[in-house]
């Protein structure tokens, strides 16, 4: 599993609708920007209360990145 | 739930088998599955026929699946969610208590892991509630744990709320802490609780939410700080670093 399997894993777990999840893996040349797409009427359960949910999974993200010498890296959700 | 499963591969929670006996199709779902009979919900499809020396008889069907077990979720999760970043991390021991759930993680990158001030250990806590919660269908509660953070981390809560209460007191201030999660705030109002100089109180909405130390006799003199809440120069952020901060303050009090 890479970063972004792990994005779509997480999503996908927490959707009704996991067909409609994407994610995106857009490069630069030291940074990455992850795009997530659900359903829109699964956007709470990805964002969680208080944007909790997407909050976590962006800190694991950036855990990760900063492991791989510290590029930056965006997860954003797109609707 | 899903439940039109079967014929997956192995991994899978669910299968259906048919076979000449009831018996014998329970027990070989079962050891597909790999489990005993008392980890499986059997349900029996179609009761078999024998017919008469192997002719015309019909094949029973039925259905074993997994019963969910919270522990064995909470482990698969987490290890999902964790592998890419230490993929030796795992959870050594999960148990219940309450009606709360709790892990013993362990892993060679323990600072990575944790994160700093545990923030990357409560994200992976967050994401495995979510998921486990989601997977059982009813809401879990699970506190993950790694090298006694978690009690390192309330003593340095604790001595952090006993100092800032000396603050409060003697420069007649009202101090706002920086935003803090739940459980670190039920900490130092569980500390402050029995002071009655000071009021410790929580202000702000959702992830401002923070921490407000006041003198219980405030009075128009009273003026606002804020405070680095975790000014202690980074004490449970790691175990490792704990101790070293920890000695740093008591020699520097020594000098004093």
């Amino acid at each position: 599993m890479n970063t972004k399997e792990l994005i779509e894993y997480v999503a996908k777990e927490l959707v009704e609708k996991a067909e409609a999840v994407e994610v995106k893996e857009i490069k630069g040349v030291k940074s990455v920007i992850y795009e997530l797409t659900c359903d829109p009427s699964d956007m709470g359960r990805v964002i969680g209360k208080d944007g909790r949910i997407i909050k976590a999974l962006r800190t694991l993200v950036k855990a990760i990145a900063s492991r791989r010498g510290g590029e930056t890296v965006e997860l954003e959700v797109i609707d | 739930m899903d439940t039109g499963s079967a014929g997956r591969d192995p991994g899978t929670d669910e299968v259906i088998v048919e076979a000449r006996l009831t018996e014998d199709a329970i027990a070989e779902g079962l050891a597909r599955l790999g489990i005993t009979h008392a980890e499986a919900d059997v349900e029996i499809l179609e009761e078999g026929h024998g017919g008469f020396l192997g002719l015309g008889g019909k094949d029973a069907k039925v259905r074993v699946r997994r019963k969910p077990d919270p522990s064995r979720i909470i482990r698969e999760t987490l290890h999902r969610l964790v592998h890419v970043l230490d993929e030796s991390a795992e959870l050594v021991e999960v148990r219940e208590r309450n009606g709360r759930w709790y892990g013993e993680l362990e892993a060679d990158e323990l600072a990575l892991v944790l994160g700093r001030r545990g923030r990357t250990l409560d994200s992976l806590q967050i994401l495995t509630s979510a998921i486990v919660s989601r997977k059982m269908g009813k809401h879990i509660r699970i506190t993950l744990d790694a090298a006694g953070f978690r009690e390192k981390r309330r003593e340095a809560l604790t001595q952090m709320a006993q100092v800032l209460a000396r603050e409060v007191v003697r420069d007649n201030v009202e101090l706002h802490l920086d935003p803090m999660s739940a459980h670190d705030r039920k900490i130092i109002h569980s500390v402050l609780a029995k002071n009655k100089k000071v009021v410790s109180e929580s202000e702000g909405q959702g992830s401002r939410r923070h921490v407000v130390l006041k003198p219980a006799e405030a009075n128009e003199q009273t003026r606002k700080r804020t405070v680095e809440a975790y000014r202690d120069g980074g004490r449970g952020r790691h175990p490792s670093r704990a101790r070293r901060g920890h000695r740093g303050r008591a020699q520097r009090r020594h000098a004093d």
